[in-house]
């Protein structure tokens, strides 16, 4: 029996549904609303699946896409109209958190994206989204030292600006 | 609880937060992509831009060359049709004021069977005195008048009226109309459609002037009709007046229209705004070159252009052409029930359509500006091109330089 594209692509896209809805909703926080960049990067990988010579390339696949989506959207909006954007979708937040924890969430948010692109998205696969080291390898392309040390560095310089970020407040 | 701690406990929390979106969501929304097919290829769009780019600035340019060189038209008359002119005006005093029934009135127009004026002149007379070629006079008052001039001619399925004094006022009756047809320079229409076997018409036209001058001419405005097989021409000519001095001038055209229902309605206006509301009619067809067009509430063939203004619609049902070069469409409530098109250079489209996506073709464009479907069972955008379903009804919604919506 042979499958649609539609179903092939069900196939591989559902069990990362939700670690994938968690990536986009941390990777664009505080400048898109994450639901468009998961509904236009959904139908450019759908459009564009039939491409793909393996299935062990989906995850590169759609992540990448995402990631060549949002700078696209980046590029397109002037910079007066980003910063406007900014803290307009800061409301992805779990309302089950205290608002204590709502808060701390909103710094770390801020906080990631200080970092610089490529760290900043193997924190959020591996610590947010819940992605394994060697998947993340294929997502980035990346040797498993290199993930690693991304992870190490990123960890580090996210403590460093959670505590300026903490004094500043205090 | 150290810093370190607290990072890996709020990672934690973040892991553990459900989706907010399900595996549904995502088919719906490949489903819905599915259907719209793969945008044209670069060099097609590049050279429609250009396309639409040159075309917008010809039309700007013929249109202002058109008003440019027509503006002096109408006082190239001869002095033969300008004495005619002021024949037919008639003379007011205040006892005819007074005594409205017994003006005189020419035979021959109260004999034509479908047409009966109503005489307006609930107005004072003349409050000041006027020499031809004469001095300088100061006028502080705007100019009223009463003056009320039936002028027919020999055939009885035409006549006119002339301003005196600068304003005219109709209120007139016609019936066993079938088709409706205006043609105007300067006039804003109302039309409106009423349970009602004739056409009513009322018009009104005043040139208010103040200031320090004396002027030549008379009569500046004429408004004629002609009947030919079921066919009322209407037409609203003005001829420029010439004043000289210091003055400031105001004018005011209003000609509404109350017709019947299953009629032919055509206006035609180079300036002015044009209303069309509860129309019923089999074709209606509404161009005016400089003004905005309003419909509401019409239904039928429908066709509205506009050189340089805006299209406003709301609670249309037909087949509908909507068309303006500088300016934007808005629509609400728009039911079509035949391929429709909506077209504007630079302006946006924003219309909220009634069908089922599932009976229509969508050919959405814009050239620079974005393309977006923003309804309950679709949700889609495109920064250039979009075409959606493939219905019976063909519907072209396209800009140049603008956002189309459909809703």
């Amino acid at each position: 029996m042979e499958f649609t594209k539609q179903e092939r692509f069900m196939q591989l896209y559902e069990p990362v549904h939700e670690r994938f809805e968690r990536y986009c909703k941390t990777r664009v926080y505080g400048e898109f609303y994450f639901k468009d960049i998961m509904h236009d990067t959904l139908v450019v990988a759908f459009e564009k699946f039939d491409e793909i010579k393996s299935t062990d390339a989906f995850l590169h696949f759609l992540f990448g896409t995402t990631t060549r989506i949002l700078a696209n959207h980046r590029k397109k909006k002037r910079p007066e109209y980003v910063d406007q954007l900014k803290g307009k979708y800061e409301c992805s937040l779990n309302e089950n958190d205290s608002i204590e924890q709502q808060f701390e969430i909103n710094d770390l948010y801020k906080c990631l994206q200080e970092l610089d692109q490529v760290t900043s998205e193997c924190i959020i696969l591996f610590e947010i989204s819940g992605f394994s080291i060697k998947e993340i390898m294929g997502i980035q392309n990346s040797s498993e030292a290199a993930v690693k040390q991304r992870l190490s560095r990123g960890r580090k310089q996210l403590l460093s600006l959670m505590k300026s970020l903490e004094l500043k407040t205090v | 609880m150290n810093s370190e701690e607290k990072l890996n406990h709020l990672f934690e929390a973040l892991k553990a937060e459900k989706a907010s979106t399900s595996v549904a969501d995502v088919t719906s929304w490949i489903q819905a992509s599915a259907q719209v097919s793969a945008p044209k290829s670069t060099s097609k769009i590049i050279i429609q831009k250009n396309f639409f780019i040159m075309i917008t600035i010809v039309t700007t340019l013929i249109i202002g060359g058109f008003l440019f060189l027509s503006g002096n038209k109408e006082s190239k008359l001869t002095p033969q049709q300008k004495q005619t002119s002021k024949e037919a005006i008639m003379d007011t005093s205040t006892s005819i004021v007074k005594q409205a029934n017994q003006l005189p009135v020419n035979k021959e127009f109260s004999e034509i069977p479908f047409i009966q004026p109503l005489i307006d002149l609930g107005i004072e007379p003349l409050p000041f005195v006027e020499i031809d070629n004469g001095p300088a006079i100061t006028q502080l008052d705007p100019i009223r008048s009463t003056q009320y001039s039936p002028r027919t001619n020999n055939q009885s399925n035409a006549g006119s009226w002339l301003s005196s004094n600068d304003s005219l006022f109709v209120d007139t009756l016609f019936s066993s109309v079938k088709s409706l047809v205006f043609i105007g320079d300067v006039c804003n229409l109302l039309v409106r459609g009423s349970e009602r076997s004739d056409v009513s018409m009322k018009y009104e036209y005043q040139l208010k002037a103040k200031g320090v001058f004396y002027k030549k001419n008379q009569g500046n405005c004429e408004l004629s009709y002609e009947r030919k097989d079921s066919v009322l021409t209407i037409r609203v000519k003005r001829k420029d007046q010439e004043f000289k001095g210091v003055s400031v001038l105001s004018e005011t055209s209003i000609l509404e229209f109350y017709v019947p229902n299953n009629i032919d309605v055509k206006m035609n206006s180079d300036l002015g705004d044009i209303d069309v509301n509860g129309l019923k009619a089999n074709t209606t067809k509404v161009y005016t070159a400089l003004g905005d067009i309003t419909a509401e509430n019409v239904s039928g063939n429908i066709d509205l252009y506009t050189d340089l203004g805006d299209i406003s619609m709301n609670d249309l049902s037909g087949k509908i052409n909507s068309v303006t070069s500088l300016g934007d469409i808005q629509g609400e409530h728009i039911l079509i029930s035949d391929n429709s098109k909506f077209n504007t250079s630079l302006g946006d489209i924003d219309v909220q359509l009634r069908n089922p996506l599932s009976d229509c073709s969508l050919d959405l464009s814009s050239s620079l500006g974005k393309v977006k479907v923003d309804r309950a069972d679709l949700k889609k955008k495109s920064s250039s091109q979009l075409n959606i379903g493939n219905g019976k009804l063909k519907v072209i919604m396209a800009t140049s330089l603008g956002k189309v919506i459909v809703r």
